[in-house]
């Protein structure tokens, strides 16, 4: 049995927004395919032939032969990956899906494939492949416990590897430490899809998986924030896998291109994490603002304590020799016209020197959509327009064109007299756009 | 647990919340309120638990500490889940 995989592309914000190529000074950062398929993969029972199309590189045709096709996908690529679905069913071929949207929009999700899985994919996979060999898929498959990760191997990122070239050749992969989270934040999917556990991956799988993308001469991506909380004794288990970093000979910067972070964590870390974090080799943080009290505050009502705390966070990782950079999101709740200001002038004061930007986006399954769905400010389900570069929804505050107005205003604005960077070296102009 | 122990996570917390809100000065009280006495946010408060029961290699869930609201509480609590 051949099962061909397929990762479904996606519009990012500069396919949204061609003109941000002109304004924007920089690189396009285009990462790897997120870790759904390699986890898959596997988990394949021996036996099982294993292939894998990045259709971000080139669109998928029918022309690849498989007795199973298998799509994991988030909610921007679902349109793509419905499309896909489509077109191989009308060819008479078995396609199953799985990923963030089929999991919390199954009901969508479930007429353009054969087979979905609501929900993590480890568990139920087995039996999906078994279920498609003798023709009897059934068309939902819901894990009724969560994958136990000790049973986890380390995924097949070498497919992905094997999978690039000249066009999309990414300089790191993603890297899972945990999976679920107790915190039911208003934009996250992750209890959605992962529950509301957190689950620890042994420090073992981990390393290991960071030791194949080091013989690859790949760096990992690491979005952490729930590391540093005390749930299921995570920040220990952080703190060892840091400790197992160490002993990576790779130079600073060279193993782990970021940790994935919010402010209000910086300001309370303890300063011996952030030196461990340091010693590790890591050197740069994904400040992902727009989600926590502080620059929700700072942007959103004008708070000139939350504001001062803001600019403080990013000096704590200069203290530190790490570099913030922000990812800064316009479109919450609390936004009314002046964030766009209240932003820049924070990029001002923070001296930031290359940042992007992002608009709130409910993406399906979160506490956000809920309520959205409930107060009928939903304006979009083209669920290729969920990329944070469109709005999707009717904001409280301004009307949707003011908000779309203003994330244009704020790249060209940023951008406007920092030309220069178009000469600093490609790592050093890479920015997600 | 003894009286040494219990004093032993006084000192550690109050060590904590001193690192947390370096402004505050004054003396830390068993019934002062984490947020509304002591000033803490409630990431301060998570990030309290969350050293705090490092420190002391204790595995807790978020319901678990609901509960606990001031000094005296996380005292009480760490004491409870040791079990010494």
């Amino acid at each position: 049995m051949k099962v061909q995989f397929i990762y479904p592309r996606f519009e990012r914000h500069a396919q949204s927004h061609p003109e941000l190529l002109d304004a924007v000074p920089c690189d396009e950062y285009l990462g790897g395919p997120s870790l759904g398929i390699a986890n898959l993969a596997a988990v394949t029972p021996p036996g099982v032939e294993v292939a894998f199309h990045d259709d971000r590189i080139k669109p998928f045709t029918l022309d690849l032969e498989a007795d199973l096709y298998a799509l994991s996908f988030f909610t921007p690529a679902a349109t793509r990956a419905m499309e896909i679905g489509d077109m191989l069913r009308a060819a008479g071929r078995k396609v199953v899906a799985g990923g963030i949207f089929p999991s919390m929009m199954p009901e969508v999700a479930e007429p353009h494939f054969d087979a979905i899985c609501v929900g993590e994919g480890e568990g139920v996979w087995p039996q999906m492949l078994a279920d498609a060999a003798r023709g009897a898929l059934q068309p939902r498959y819901t894990p009724t416990e969560s994958f136990d990760l000790q049973n986890l191997p380390p995924p097949r990122i070498d497919l992905y590897l094997d999978a690039e070239d000249p066009q999309l050749h990414p300089d790191d992969y993603p890297l899972q430490t945990s999976r679920g989270c107790p915190l039911g934040c208003d934009a996250c999917t992750v209890p959605g899809v992962m529950r509301n556990k957190l689950r620890l991956i042994p420090e073992k799988t981990a390393l290991t998986a960071l030791a194949d993308l080091a013989k690859r001469g790949k760096r990992a991506a690491l979005t952490e924030d729930t590391s540093f909380f005390m749930f299921s004794g995570a920040r220990r288990h952080f703190r060892n896998f840091l400790r197992g970093l160490k002993e990576d000979p790779r130079p600073r910067g060279e193993k782990v291109s970021y940790i994935g972070i919010s402010m209000p964590m910086i300001l309370s870390m303890d300063p011996e994490i952030l030196r461990e974090i340091t010693d590790a080799g890591i050197n740069r943080f994904y400040l992902v603002c727009g989600f926590d009290p502080i620059t929700r505050k700072a942007f959103g009502t004008n708070d000139p304590v939350a504001m001062d705390k803001a600019v403080k966070s990013v000096e704590r990782c200069l203290d530190f020799g790490i570099e913030p950079y922000t990812s800064l999101l316009v479109g919450n709740e609390t936004d009314d016209e002046g964030v766009f200001d209240r932003t820049l002038e924070f990029t001002h004061r923070a001296k930031v020197d290359k940042t992007e930007f992002a608009i709130f986006t409910p993406y399906p399954g979160t506490p956000s959509w809920h309520a959205m769905v409930k107060e009928d400010r939903i304006i979009d389900r083209g669920w290729h327009h969920y990329n944070d570069a469109n709005v999707v929804f009717r904001p409280k505050q301004m009307s949707p064109e003011r908000l779309l107005e203003g994330y244009l205003y704020l790249w060209r604005e940023f951008y406007k007299d920092k030309m220069h960077l178009r000469s600093l070296a490609h790592g050093d102009r890479t920015i997600q756009f | 647990m003894t009286q040494n122990a219990a004093q032993d996570i006084r000192t550690d917390v109050d060590a904590i919340v001193r690192r947390l809100r370096p402004e505050f000065k004054g003396e830390i009280h068993n019934a002062d309120r984490l947020r509304e006495d002591l000033g803490l946010d409630s990431l301060n408060a998570m990030e309290l638990l969350s050293a705090i029961t490092e420190k002391y290699e204790v595995d807790v869930d978020i319901e678990e500490v609901q509960d606990v609201k001031t000094v005296g509480d996380v005292v009480t609590f760490l004491q409870s889940v040791m079990k010494v």
